[in-house]
C-alpha cells in the first residue's frame, strides 16, 4: 500500500509524517509563550482563530543542533490541531509501506514510542514519527515545572 | 435504508419536543381544567404522536398514546373530568412515552414492556376488555375522526410553530387558514458554536484592516474597508443574538418538577412564572438549570410547609412559588421566591455548630446574613433525614459553584414564617466576557475583570510601602484589613523586570472562595471584551490558565486562572495554619449613599433628613393647628399628630414667632408608632449624599453630626434625640441634663 508523506528537517535528521494529517505549512507565526508548559511546547499560536499548541520539534526529539524557529507544519492529529516547529520543508513523497523499517528495539522509551519506522533514501533514512505521540507526550510534561509541583488539592 | 433513518431520526427529535411540551401543558390543565385552548393543544401533540408512531409501526407508543387521546377527547367532550389522579396517569403515560422514545432512538426498536394497566385506565374500562379492543384502535386510529377545527390546519410541523411561541394561545391564531406557516430550521448547535468563532474571527480581522484604511488614499479601497466594517458589525449582533434563547426552554419543565415535588412531599404549590421570555446565552442557560432544579426542590422541601401548618399559620393553603427573571443592567436576574416557613435560623446555627463548622460562641455572634452564608459551605444541610429530594449534603455550595463557574452570584434572604428569596445574577454571555490586561516580565495577561474588587497601587521600594510579613507571606494593608500578596512573575515562574527605585506596582485585590488577597502586577493596560478561547487539549493540564484570546493584532494572550494560582500557591493552607483576620463580608471601596431630604429651619439653613425616616411633606394651615395642654396637635390622617417645632430643639435655630401664623411645611414621621410634624421653614431639596457622618467635636443639641456635601455642611438631625426632648416637656429651652429615653406608649 502506497503512502505519502511529508518530509522535513530538524538538525541533521530528515523526517516525515503523514500527508494525510497536514493542513498547511505556514512561516514566522508568532506565538506566545505559555508559563509553566513542558519544554517542548514553545507557546500558543493562532491560524485564523483557531488556537493550537506549537511543539519545538528540536526539544521534543532531543536534537541539539536545531534552531526551529521559522517553519510550521499544521498537523490534525485526531481532531487536535498541532504545529510542528521545524528547521526546514522537504518534499513529499510516497513510499510503500511495506518498505518500512521498524525501529530498533534498543531505542530509549520516549524514541521507541516517537518513531514509527524509517525509510531508506538514497543518502540516509527518513524517520517516519508517530504524531499520536507528539500528542501523548505534550500532554504528558516532560522535564516541566508543573512535574515538580505537587497541585494543591482544594479546600476540605 | 438510510433515509428511513433520517426520517426516524426527525419523528425522534419532534416526539421528544411533543412529549417536553405535553408535560408542562398536563401540569396547566391540571391547574385550568377549564382551558379548552390548551386541551385542544394536547390533543393535537397525542394525536400527532399516534399518527407518526403509526407510520413506523411503534405499536406500543402507537396504543398507548391513542389511550391517551381517548382520554382528552372525552374531557374536551365535557365526558370526564381531570382529576388529580387522571393528570397522574397523564404523565405516568407521557413518562412512559419518552422511555419509548430514548428506547427507539438507542435501538431503533421499542422496548418492551406491558402498559395494559394503564392503557385501561386512561380508556375507563376493565383490563381486561383491552384485548379485544386493540384491533379496533388500530384500525380505527388510520381513520379516526378529527374534530373539525383541528384537522383543518394539521401540518407536521405545528408542534415547531408552538416552540417558537410559546403561548398556546397564539400558536392556534399563527395557524389560522390562509395564513403562512414558516418552517423554523434546526441547526446543530455545533455549527452555531462554530459560525459564531469564525464571526468573532471576522470581527479581529476587520480590526487589522482598519488601520490600513486610515492610512490609504485610495477612495475605492476605504469605501470597501467601510463596507466590510458595517457587515461585520452586523454579523456580529446577529450571530450574538442567535446564541440567545429564551429562559423558557428551561423553565417549561418546571411545572411539571413543582408537581412531582410537592405531591411527593404532601404539600400545595402554585408555580408562577414571570418574564420567561427574558433571553440568555444557550451556553448560560445549560448551566443554570441544574440550580435552578435545585432550588426549586430546596425550596418546596425546605421552605414550604405542608397545607395542615401553613393553615396553622394562617397562611392560604396553597403555597406559592415564584420564579422570575429579568434584565437587568447587562445581567440578568433570576429568582426563586416561596412564601413557606423560610430559613430556620436556629436550626442553620445548631447544625454548623454540631457538624463543627464553627465554634459555640462564634456561632452565636452571627448575624442573619450571616447564617446564611453558612448554607454554602460544603456539606452543609439541616435535614436530620436523608430524603429522596434534597438533604444528601450535595446542596448549595454546589449550586454556588456552578453559578460562580458562569460569572455569576448567588444572594439568599429569608424571613421566618414570611418566604425565602433567592436571586441569581447571570452575565448574559459567556463567550465575551470583559478583561483587564495587564502586564507582567513582559507579557500581557488577562484577568477576568468579574474577579477583580478594586485596583490598588503602591511602590514596593519606597520605604513605607504598605508591605508587612506576615509569617512569610507578604501582605499588604488595606484600610485596616491585611491581604495576602500574589506576585505573578514569581507564580508564573517569569523573571521579573527590574524595578526602578520610584516604579509602582499594582495589586489587584481578588476573592478566592471568600479569601481575600491581592495580585502584583507590573502594570494595568486596559479593560478590554474578549473571545475566550480554550486552551486546547495539550495544555489542559495548566492550572494558571483558564484560556487564551486573540488580541486585535492577531497575537495570543493568556487569561489567567484566579482559582488555579490561588489553589497551587498554597496560600489558603498557610492562611489556614495562620489566619489573618479579614473581614467576614467584604465591603468595596465604594462610598455608601443615602438620600437626604434638605430643609431649613429658622437660623439654620442646612439641615438634613434622612428620606426614608419621613412618611409625608404637607402644608399646614395655622388654623388646623389645636392645642392639646400646652402642646400643638393636628388631627391628620384621621390620628392625632404632635407638632414638634423644630428650631425649639436645634442648636442655633432661633425661636421665629412669626412663624407659627404662618403656613409652614411639616414632615410627618413616625417614631415610637406614634405620629409627629416636625415643623420646618422651607423644603429645598432631595439629595444624594455619601453615608458618612462626621461627628461633631462637641455634641450639638438636636444634631447627630454633618456631611460634607459639595464643599458644604450639611447638619443631620438627631430626629430621636428631638424628639425625647420634646416628649421630657422642657419648658425651659435648656439641654436636659439627662436625657431619659423612656417614652410613654
Amino acid at each position: 500500500m502506497e503512502s505519502t508523506f511529508l518530509v522535513f528537517h530538524v538538525g541533521v535528521y530528515a523526517l516525515g509524517v503523514p500527508a494525510e494529517e497536514l493542513i498547511e505549512v505556514n512561516r514566522n507565526l508568532r506565538c506566545t509563550q505559555v508559563p509553566g508548559s513542558p519544554k517542548m511546547i514553545r507557546g500558543i499560536l493562532n491560524l485564523r482563530g483557531l488556537l493550537m499548541p506549537a511543539v519545538d520539534m528540536g526539544a521534543y526529539l532531543e536534537i541539539a543542533d536545531s534552531k526551529c524557529e521559522s517553519f510550521s507544519i499544521i498537523l490534525k492529529v485526531q481532531e487536535n490541531n498541532v504545529a510542528l516547529m521545524v528547521d526546514s520543508i522537504g518534499d513529499i513523497v510516497t513510499f510503500n509501506t511495506a518498505e518500512l523499517v521498524l525501529p530498533p528495539a534498543h531505542l530509549s522509551g520516549q524514541f521507541q514510542e516517537a518513531i514509527q519506522g524509517a525509510f531508506r533514501l538514497s543518502k540516509g533514512l527518513l524517520i517516519i514519527l508517530d504524531t499520536g505521540a507528539i500528542l501523548r507526550n505534550a500532554q504528558n510534561p516532560h522535564g516541566s515545572v508543573l512535574a515538580t509541583l505537587q497541585p494543591v488539592s482544594a479546600q476540605p | 435504508m438510510e433515509n428511513h433513518d433520517e426520517i426516524l431520526a426527525e419523528f425522534i427529535l419532534e416526539a421528544r419536543e411533543i412529549i417536553d411540551r405535553l408535560d408542562g401543558d398536563f401540569v396547566r390543565l391540571e391547574e385550568n381544567p377549564g382551558d379548552q385552548a390548551l386541551v385542544g393543544n394536547i390533543f393535537r401533540g397525542l394525536h400527532t404522536l399516534k399518527g407518526s408512531s403509526g407510520f413506523f409501526s411503534l405499536k406500543r407508543l402507537e396504543k398507548l398514546s391513542h389511550a391517551g387521546e381517548s382520554l382528552l377527547g372525552k374531557i374536551r367532550a365535557g365526558q370526564a373530568e381531570l382529576d388529580f389522579d387522571k393528570s397522574t396517569r397523564l404523565l405516568e403515560m407521557n413518562d412512559i412515552l419518552r422511555s419509548i422514545i430514548e428506547g427507539v432512538e438507542t435501538n431503533h426498536v421499542e422496548p418492551e414492556g406491558d402498559d395494559q394497566e394503564l392503557i385501561a385506565v386512561l380508556l375507563g374500562v376493565e383490563p381486561g376488555v383491552i384485548k379485544q379492543t386493540d384491533q379496533m384502535i388500530t384500525r380505527s386510529a388510520q381513520n379516526e375522526e378529527v374534530p373539525e377545527e383541528l384537522s383543518k390546519n394539521e401540518p407536521q410541523s405545528l408542534p415547531e410553530i408552538q416552540m417558537e411561541y410559546s403561548e398556546p394561545s397564539e400558536s392556534v391564531t399563527s395557524n389560522a387558514p390562509g395564513q403562512e406557516v414558516v418552517v423554523p430550521v434546526k441547526v446543530n448547535p455545533e455549527v452555531l458554536d462554530k459560525l459564531m468563532n469564525i464571526a468573532s474571527e471576522m470581527v479581529l480581522a476587520r480590526n487589522r484592516l482598519l488601520p490600513f484604511s486610515q492610512q490609504s488614499t485610495d477612495k475605492l479601497f476605504t469605501s470597501a474597508v467601510r463596507s466590510i466594517d458595517l457587515l461585520t458589525l452586523e454579523l456580529q449582533e446577529r450571530m450574538m443574538k442567535m446564541r440567545m434563547q429564551p429562559i423558557y426552554h428551561i423553565w417549561d419543565k418546571f411545572p411539571r418538577l413543582v408537581r412531582d415535588v410537592s405531591a411527593d412531599c404532601g404539600k400545595k404549590v402554585r408555580l408562577l412564572q414571570e418574564g420567561s421570555e427574558t433571553e440568555l446565552d444557550r451556553i448560560l442557560l445549560d448551566s443554570i438549570r441544574d440550580p435552578l432544579i435545585h432550588l426549586i426542590r430546596n425550596s418546596i422541601d425546605h421552605s414550604i410547609e405542608t397545607p395542615e401548618i401553613r393553615l396553622e399559620k394562617g397562611k392560604s393553603e396553597l403555597a406559592y412559588l415564584v420564579l422570575r427573571a429579568a434584565h437587568q443592567n447587562g445581567t440578568v436576574i433570576v429568582e426563586v421566591i416561596d412564601d413557606g416557613a423560610g430559613v430556620d435560623y436556629e436550626r442553620v446555627r445548631q447544625r454548623a455548630i454540631s457538624r463543627g463548622l464553627i465554634s459555640v460562641e462564634k456561632a452565636h455572634s452571627l448575624n442573619h446574613k450571616e447564617l446564611i452564608d453558612l448554607i454554602f459551605l460544603p456539606g452543609f444541610s439541616t435535614r436530620d433525614t436523608i430524603t429522596n429530594l434534597s438533604g444528601r449534603g450535595v446542596g448549595m455550595d454546589v449550586v454556588k459553584n456552578n453559578i460562580e463557574n458562569i460569572g455569576g452570584s448567588i444572594e439568599i434572604t429569608s424571613i421566618p414564617n414570611e418566604g425565602t428569596h433567592v436571586r441569581l445574577k447571570i452575565p448574559l454571555t459567556l463567550a465575551i466576557l470583559p478583561t483587564l490586561f495587564v502586564r507582567c516580565a513582559e507579557e500581557v495577561f488577562l484577568i477576568p475583570q468579574n474577579r477583580i474588587l478594586e485596583l490598588v497601587r503602591f511602590a514596593p521600594n519606597q520605604p513605607n510601602n504598605g508591605i508587612e510579613d506576615f509569617y512569610g507571606t507578604p501582605t499588604f494593608r488595606l484600610r485596616d484589613k491585611l491581604i495576602p500578596l500574589l506576585f505573578l512573575n514569581e507564580q508564573l515562574n517569569l523573571a521579573a523586570s527590574p524595578l526602578t527605585p520610584k516604579q509602582k506596582l499594582f495589586i489587584a485585590v481578588l476573592n478566592f472562595n471568600g479569601t481575600l488577597f491581592g495580585l502584583v502586577v507590573e502594570e494595568v493596560l486596559n479593560i478590554q471584551d474578549i473571545v475566550i478561547k480554550p486552551l486546547g487539549e495539550l495544555l489542559r493540564d495548566m492550572s494558571n490558565f483558564a484560556g487564551a484570546t486573540i488580541m486585535g493584532n492577531g497575537e495570543v494572550a493568556l487569561i489567567l486562572d484566579i482559582d488555579g494560582i490561588a489553589r497551587k500557591s498554597g496560600l489558603v493552607e498557610r492562611l489556614q495554619a495562620n489566619p489573618i483576620r479579614q473581614e467576614e463580608l467584604y465591603v468595596p471601596a465604594v462610598e455608601e449613599m443615602i438620600s437626604v431630604l434638605l430643609f431649613e429651619i429658622p437660623g439654620l439653613n442646612k439641615i438634613a433628613l434622612p428620606l426614608d425616616s419621613i412618611d409625608h411633606i404637607i402644608k399646614l394651615d395655622p388654623s388646623q393647628i389645636q392645642q392639646n395642654g400646652n402642646r400643638e396637635v393636628v388631627y391628620f390622617n384621621e390620628q392625632l399628630m404632635d407638632l414638634v417645632r423644630l428650631d425649639h430643639y436645634v442648636s442655633g435655630g432661633s425661636k421665629d414667632s412669626h412663624l407659627h401664623h404662618a403656613r409652614a411645611p411639616v414632615l410627618t414621621c413616625h417614631y415610637r408608632d406614634r405620629l409627629f410634624g416636625l415643623v420646618v421653614k422651607q423644603v429645598t431639596d432631595i439629595i444624594e449624599v455619601p453615608a458618612k457622618l462626621h461627628e461633631l467635636s462637641t455634641p450639638q443639641r438636636g444634631l447627630n453630626g454633618c456631611i460634607i456635601y459639595n464643599d458644604q455642611v450639611i447638619n443631620v438631625l438627631d430626629l430621636e434625640e428631638v424628639l425625647v426632648m420634646h416628649n421630657i416637656q422642657e419648658e425651659s429651652d435648656e439641654y436636659p441634663k439627662v436625657i431619659d429615653l423612656y417614652l410613654p406608649n
